[in-house]
């Protein structure tokens, strides 16, 4: 008796070990590549480390009250919250259109959903010089077949800028909210649209009474992904425009980069980089209570 | 069921009007890519939208060269894949044990992934490099690629926990009383059930890797290790007068992903609103 019990407490000690070891690799990268660099990043936010000398002195909050007195620092706060707003939701109205367009008895819907999806997996630097080209290049041309010569690219005027880049996020990015409303369209019981029918709803009724309601739960994922994303946005910005003109396009992980890697001043970008993850922290929280809040109701 | 009124009629076309200008939207770039990528600088001179006259291939060679496009290639191809097969060995091992455990240490570390997954990369990206220079991680192939798998942990474990909970665990019993190893039973018999989940790690790391440009930027400067978008990064400048040229390097480096995308549409978008819609 003893013996199969010291040899079940062997097993299972055994078994312990094997899911500690399982777990480890994974635990040791975490931490190395998160972790660690995301306390440095906190420490460092507090001294004047310009990112490459092995001296730094510990200047307190001066990062952070230099921070609120920096002009830059509002205009690509302003940039980046203009373009996350626009973007987000001109992409959920595009994707949506698509979702609902190929919800429809049209054929073809499979060839038509593969070719709206490609722009997504495409690389974002890529679409950047794309669409920068196309805007110096095939926009002007095109207007002047009609007539309307003189336009230039967007993003040569420091009021447009904004809004070129903004077309260039909507384009790369509605193919993912689409996929997504079309999973939550294929989720709405048929048998509940063909009785509307019958009690003689059209179809706009139907999408704004029946589907919609029903979408919130993808409305959610939608608005919550793209905006951080959108947040975030560094590549399409960086190579289509810079930040230029001026700083009309300059976003805030621009300005992180910029700060550490151009202008040498590293412990400043991580004390950006700190505000802005509350500033992610933030806006995603109050997305996530807004809209579960609808989820729940309807 | 329906009759063909009128009012269904217009519907109808509304929506097929709707459909083709969407259509036209997105498809736009790629065009306008296929078309200057083939045409000579006087025939875009001449007229700018017409069809090129002959396949004219010297833009591509030409850009080939200028952007280094086989070493960019072979880069971006053994990166991403390396990383995605260190990445799906590591998460598996790890989405396991802590599906498995179900005590109080694995849990907190399940929350801690999870939790990682708000953080920007903006944020470590400073402390990384540092990081990264001090073990002599930078400019060389396993350091980029050791660093992806990090980043990677916290969206691919999450992945596999949720799927392996719904996986029983009579099979792994069953495998422990006849006296099968922990290690095997995990690899021979509990992996091969997650091909779902696995297929969706793959899918998101590879696509995120290969289109990814910042950490590349800041990680690697010996021209002969540049991942694709780098190189077309570096080198823009070089074509920027050349219209033709600057498209028909932006030919070279869509071609990868088309393809892969072609192949694997239907993979892909199951496994991004598999994602998405766990997260």
């Amino acid at each position: 008796m003893n013996l199969i019990l010291k040899l079940r407490l062997k097993n299972r000690t055994k078994r312990e070990l094997w899911y500690f070891i399982f777990v480890l690799p994974a635990l040791i990268m975490f931490i190395f590549a998160v972790v660690i660099p995301l306390i440095q990043g906190f420490y460092y936010s507090f001294t004047n480390w310009d990112g490459v000398s092995r001296t730094y002195n510990y200047i307190g909050m001066r990062n952070f009250i230099n921070l609120i007195h920096d002009k830059n620092f509002y205009i690509t706060l302003i940039n980046t919250l203009k373009f996350a707003i626009l973007a987000t939701i001109l992409e959920n109205i595009l994707g949506l259109l698509l979702a609902l367009v190929l919800d429809t008895s049209i054929k073809g819907k499979h060839f038509f959903r593969t070719l709206f999806f490609l722009p997504t997996v495409i690389t974002p630097i890529l679409a950047g010089f794309i669409w920068s080209r196309i805007y110096d290049s095939a926009i002007p041309k095109l207007f002047s077949i009609f007539g309307i010569n003189d336009i230039l690219s967007p993003l040569g005027n420091a009021k447009l800028a904004l809004y070129g880049v903004v077309l260039i996020q909507i384009w790369l990015g509605a193919g993912f909210a689409m996929i997504i409303y079309i999973a939550g369209l294929q989720g709405i019981p048929g048998e509940l649209l063909e009785s509307s029918r019958v009690d003689g709803a059209n179809t706009l009724q139907q999408i704004w009474s029946i589907k919609l309601p029903l979408l919130a739960p993808a409305i959610t994922i939608n608005f919550v992904s793209i905006a951080i994303q959108c947040l975030k946005i560094f590549d399409i910005v960086f190579v289509a425009t810079s930040g230029g003109p001026g700083y009309s396009t300059e976003t805030i992980a621009m300005l992180i980069y910029q700060r550490a890697f151009g202008d040498n001043i590293a412990g400043y970008s991580t004390a950006i980089g700190v505000v802005f993850f509350f500033i992610i922290l933030f806006v995603s929280l109050i997305q996530i209570v807004v809209l579960r809040k609808r989820e729940v109701e309807l | 069921m329906e009759k063909d009124s009128f009012l269904n009629v217009l519907n109808r076309s509304i929506t097929y009007i709707i459909l083709i200008v969407l259509l036209i939207f997105t498809l736009f770039p790629f065009y306008i890519v296929l078309l200057m990528a083939f045409k000579t600088p006087s025939e875009t001179f001449a007229s700018f939208y017409a069809l090129p006259k002959t396949l004219y291939i010297d833009n591509i060679i030409k850009a080939w060269n200028m952007m280094h496009f086989t070493t960019a290639l072979f880069n971006s191809l053994f990166i991403t894949v390396t990383s995605t097969i260190v990445i799906v060995i590591v998460t598996s091992l790890a989405g396991y044990a802590i599906a498995r455990k179900n005590t109080i240490f694995y849990n907190i570390l399940y929350i801690i992934f999870i939790a990682g997954l708000t953080i920007p990369f903006q944020v470590t990206m400073v402390p990384l490099y540092k990081l990264g220079k001090t073990f002599g991680l930078v400019n060389n192939y396993y350091g980029i690629i050791f660093i992806y798998a990090c980043l990677a942990v916290q969206s691919s474990v999450f992945l596999y926990t949720g799927f392996v909970k719904t996986v029983p665990r009579e099979l792994e019993e069953a495998a422990f009383i006849d006296g099968c190893s922990f290690f095997r039973t995990f690899w021979q018999i509990v992996f091969p059930l997650l091909k779902p989940v696995t297929s969706t790690v793959i899918i998101i790391n590879a696509l995120y890797i290969w289109n990814d440009f910042l950490l590349p930027l800041i990680w690697i400067q010996k021209t002969s290790m540049m991942t694709i978008p780098l190189m077309q990064y570096n080198f823009y400048g070089e074509y920027n007068t050349n219209l033709n040229l600057a498209f028909a390097g932006f030919l070279l480096a869509l071609i990868p992903i088309a393809i892969f995308y072609f192949l694997m549409q239907g993979q892909i978008v199951k496994g991004i609103t598999a994602g998405a819609v766990k997260g």
